[in-house]
């Protein structure tokens, strides 16, 4: 063997063989139409308990895609945007928006966070 | 008074009176719409009729005004069922005739063809839209499955809140 096939040899174990030997399709969790659909009842019964009666729900997906939507009968212009887009926040964060809206308050290090699409 | 002013004074009362009696019975506008409700149950009922032959739709729900009442994507949608089942029920519901009748009517080189130019509507069947009498106080739209499959589960769905349309 050749110096240079040698090398080549050795970079193709280091670099590529050894992953690709392991490869194979991807499986990832989802939420399902079901969930979305049993998730979106849940949230309205019980925020009826607290006496709101005409909520506005979105859920997205792990890619953070519309799974659902749901615009209350009262709902004003906005509110449908705005449920999508807090659970797009919580989902590509991680966490609840509550909790992601205190770690980017203005002046912390996270604060540029915000200025996210 | 000149005849000419007089003839002018007289056309002013008339052009006033007849501006003037439709305010005179002005009220506050009430309009039928599309509840959460009653989307709720459209969307379970089009699901559930068409769990066999098309288990994979998306659906949308709009209100009058064409705008989201209820939107819901089937696990495992393509990325434009979404999109294409509001498009079908916006065109429904604008046009208050199901989107296949609509495809027909604007069919290239007719004399409508230029309404497929407007934004949202999209020349497929599966919307169809929610009528009482004359008004289209909502439109549905499915995607997922053959244009005719889709107008089924559409209809099934709106049957279901059939007795409540009046």
């Amino acid at each position: 063997m050749s110096h240079i096939a040698k090398i080549a040899a050795g970079a193709a174990l280091v670099f590529g063989l050894g992953p690709a030997a392991h490869a194979q399709v991807l499986m990832e969790r989802n939420i399902s139409m079901q969930m979305a659909m049993t998730a979106f009842q849940g949230a309205v019964e019980e925020c009826k308990k607290s006496g709101s009666n005409d909520i506005t729900v979105a859920i997205v997906d792990r890619a953070g895609q519309v799974a659902l939507l749901a615009r209350a009968n009262n709902a004003s212009p906005h509110n449908l945007e705005l449920a999508r887009r807090k659970a797009y926040t919580a989902r590509t964060f991680r966490s609840t928006t509550m909790a992601w809206r205190d770690r980017t308050a203005a002046g912390t290090a996270n604060a540029p966070q915000r200025q996210l699409a | 008074m000149p005849s000419f002013w007089r003839g002018f004074l007289f056309a002013g009362c008339v052009a006033g009176l007849g501006l003037a009696a439709p305010y005179v019975q002005s009220q506050t506008l009430n309009q039928k719409n599309v509840s959460m409700e009653q989307a709720v149950q459209i969307v379970q009922a089009a699901i559930e009729f068409c769990k066999e032959s098309d288990p994979r739709i998306s659906i949308a729900v709009l209100d009058r005004d064409g705008l989201v009442r209820l939107l819901v994507r089937t696990s495992g949608a393509q990325p434009h069922n979404l999109d294409l089942a509001r498009r079908k029920a916006y065109t429904a519901k604008t046009f208050k005739m199901s989107s296949a009748d609509w495809t027909k009517r604007t069919a290239p080189g007719s004399d409508l063809e230029a309404q497929r130019q407007l934004e949202d509507t999209i020349a497929l069947g599966g919307g169809v839209p929610i009528m009482i009498g004359n008004d289209a106080i909502g439109a549905v739209g499915v995607s997922g499955n053959s244009q005719t499959g889709d107008e089924t589960c559409a209809k099934a769905g709106i049957a279901k809140i059939q007795d409540q349309l009046k």
